[in-house]
């Protein structure tokens, strides 16, 4: 499984090619919008929505499955334990316990939303270089901390998966099966302390390293950005469209997900 | 000890906040243009040192003087600007998404032009062999690559001063061949904190023994390194060059060793042992047919000068070359004997076809 998230980046497409501040804005706005609907009609739109920015980057449907697989893993528990668990009518039992419609519907909004929203990530992320999306946040005023941090943690998961290879297989030479017991409980406890405290001295060293070439807590770089008016004109349309998802929402032409759940 | 040096260590001691004292009164000198290896065992103090140099750590007692500047917190960026330190781990050193990212952030923070900074990107990839690796992830690099795009992420700041941790660790032979290479040809203040006596006693005049947090022997490396019960006591061995090369001539001592043998051993000294100094005037050459030379010296033993050495009945292959090298040693050891002046030096010339070169009749050591 690969983790580069820009792994498609330079593929050429307009999405590609978008100024990264304003896609990261309007698309930012998009995913807002589409968190705080109501709705399973609109949600699906604010889906399809989504699914055409996302065919519009070019990013193969293997490489976003990818990210879906997860959300569908932890998202699946809720399709079974909402329409047990969320108050409303029952329209039948199953094993003894009540399953209401209205927790299955929310269930449903829940999951699309938690798509479109995965997959407009993966349309801001995946079709600009991870670095120069960071360096986008850092001029839209996103604190320099926390571009810096997540810069790093990007940088370092492939070390510390690296890290993680090494030591299981050092574990595994060593003889070791893991097993529903303390032994494996304490073996995984020190296995997760050692990772932590080997993390934490690379920590000490990385920064050591970035003191020594002149560090003094900017991240300086060469990348310019020059937005053009079409950079412009696709925020529009995203913005237009993004509204109409939330008016549509708003106004409730369509039968909420939950009665009264607003 | 001259503040002219480009590194002036003065009585340093450092504890670690646990209370782990690891240096402890640490002294020396080092001049402008010298490649000094620093050797010891495991725990010895040596990164802790060379951390000292640009500030990482702080002395907790004596200074640190660079190029003429003491250390201080107020400092760092000037002395950082002339101390660069190639750590032995890459992935601590290149922490940007790509190649070019990383050579440029040195010159970055100091501040350069664009146009300044792509030339120097330029011309550190140039040095390494990472030429046209621009636009490569840093992490997808091979280990040997990795090592030497570090050493370009700090060649591209362009420090007086180049301190190396362990900078041969896990590289494969091709690779560390062209660090070493690199090294020889530098004309920078090169440090090496290393394991590896074999990179310090080609690339290094002078070694410095680390034990415990404290120096237990400053001099030539042509010296210490060749002192097989200092390097013991110190938890340290031979060059395994050296340690290969009296092997070998150990065999040929053995009487009952047939000439075929013998031969085998002695074509295989003479073709592949060839171990050079930093410099032409200090170098052995380990081949097995000697031959005498008689020299006479008028002039100051310490210059450096050339003679024209023969072989009497060259092996095939073989090509004298004149060496430049001095007689410092010769004449100190003469000095003691009560000898002077006009000195008659006798060489047994081991020759080779790299380069020439000599040795003593006392043994395999350098001048």
């Amino acid at each position: 499984m690969s983790l580069e998230i820009d792994r498609f980046s330079h593929i050429e497409s307009s999405v590609q090619r978008w100024d990264p501040r304003i896609k990261i804005l309007s698309l930012g706005f998009f995913i807002f919008v589409a968190a705080l609907l109501k709705t399973i009609p609109v949600a699906v739109i604010s889906l399809l929505i989504a699914i055409i920015i996302i065919k519009i980057t070019n990013i193969p449907f293997h490489f976003v499955a990818q990210s879906i697989k997860w959300i569908i893993i932890f998202l699946a528990p809720f399709f079974f334990i909402l329409p047990f668990s969320y108050p409303g009518e029952a329209a039948f039992r199953f094993i003894g316990l009540p399953f209401a419609w209205e927790g299955f519907r929310l269930a449903v909004l829940i999951f699309t939303k938690a798509v479109a929203i995965v997959l407009a990530t993966d349309a801001v992320f995946g079709s600009s270089r991870f670095d120069i999306s960071m360096i986008a946040m850092q001029r839209l005023k996103c604190p320099k901390v926390i571009v810096q941090m997540v810069l790093f943690t990007y940088r370092y998961i492939f070390v510390f998966i690296d890290e993680v290879k090494r030591m299981e297989k050092a574990m595994r030479s060593k003889g070791f099966v893991m097993k529903a017991n303390m032994n494996t409980l304490r073996t995984m406890g020190n296995f997760v302390g050692t990772l932590l405290i080997r993390s934490f001295e690379r920590t000490g060293r990385v920064y050591s390293a970035m003191l020594s070439k002149g560090y003094q807590g900017d991240l300086h770089t060469l990348v310019t950005f020059e937005a053009q008016v079409k950079d412009f004109v696709k925020a529009g349309l995203i913005a237009i469209l993004t509204i109409a998802v939330f008016v549509t929402d708003m106004i409730n032409i369509f039968h909420p997900a939950i009665k009264g759940w607003y | 000890m001259s503040n002219r040096n480009a590194i002036v260590v003065d009585n340093v001691y450092f504890t670690y906040p646990d209370g782990r004292e690891v240096l402890k009164g640490i002294s020396c000198g080092i001049a402008h243009g010298e490649k000094l290896a620093l050797v010891g065992p495991n725990g010895a103090g040596k990164s802790t040192f060379m951390s000292q140099l640009n500030g990482v750590l702080m002395p907790s007692q004596g200074r640190v003087i660079i190029d003429g500047i003491e250390i201080t917190k107020e400092n760092l960026t000037q002395v950082r600007r002339k101390v660069g330190i190639v750590f032995q781990d890459p992935d601590d050193q290149l922490f940007c998404p790509t190649v070019f990212d990383d050579v440029a952030f040195g010159p970055l923070n100091l501040g350069l032009s664009k146009d300044e900074i792509h030339l120097r990107v330029k011309d550190a990839l140039e040095m390494v062999g990472l030429l046209g690796f621009e636009g490569r992830p840093s992490f997808h690099l091979s280990f040997g690559e990795r090592k030497r795009l570090a050493l370009a992420t700090v060649l591209s700041y362009q420090p007086e001063i180049l301190v190396f941790d362990e900078p041969s660790t896990n590289m494969d032979p091709m690779s560390r061949r062209r660090l070493i290479e690199w090294l020889k040809s530098s004309d920078k203040t090169i440090l090496l904190c290393t394991h590896d006596l074999d990179i310090a006693l080609e690339v290094c005049y002078r070694c410095i023994v680390l034990t415990d947090g404290q120096i237990v022997a400053d001099g030539p490396a042509s010296d210490i390194l060749y002192d097989r019960k200092l390097l013991e006591a110190n938890r340290l061995e031979l060059p395994l060059a050296l340690q290969t090369h009296e092997l070998l001539h150990g065999m040929l001592n053995i009487a009952t060793m047939d000439e075929d043998h013998r031969t085998i051993i002695k074509d295989f000294l003479h073709a592949h042992l060839h171990i050079h100094g930093p410099d032409q005037h200090q170098h052995v050459h380990l081949h097995a047919h000697e031959h005498e030379h008689d020299h006479l010296h008028e002039e100051s033993l310490q210059d450096v000068h050339v003679h024209d050495l023969k072989h009497d009945n060259p092996p095939s292959g073989h090509t004298d070359v004149p060496v430049p090298h001095s007689h410092k040693k010769d004449k100190e050891k003469d000095k003691e004997s009560g000898l002077g002046g006009r000195l008659k030096i006798r060489h047994k010339l081991f020759g080779g076809g790299h380069g020439g070169g000599h040795s003593h009749d006392d043994g395999f050591h350098t001048h």
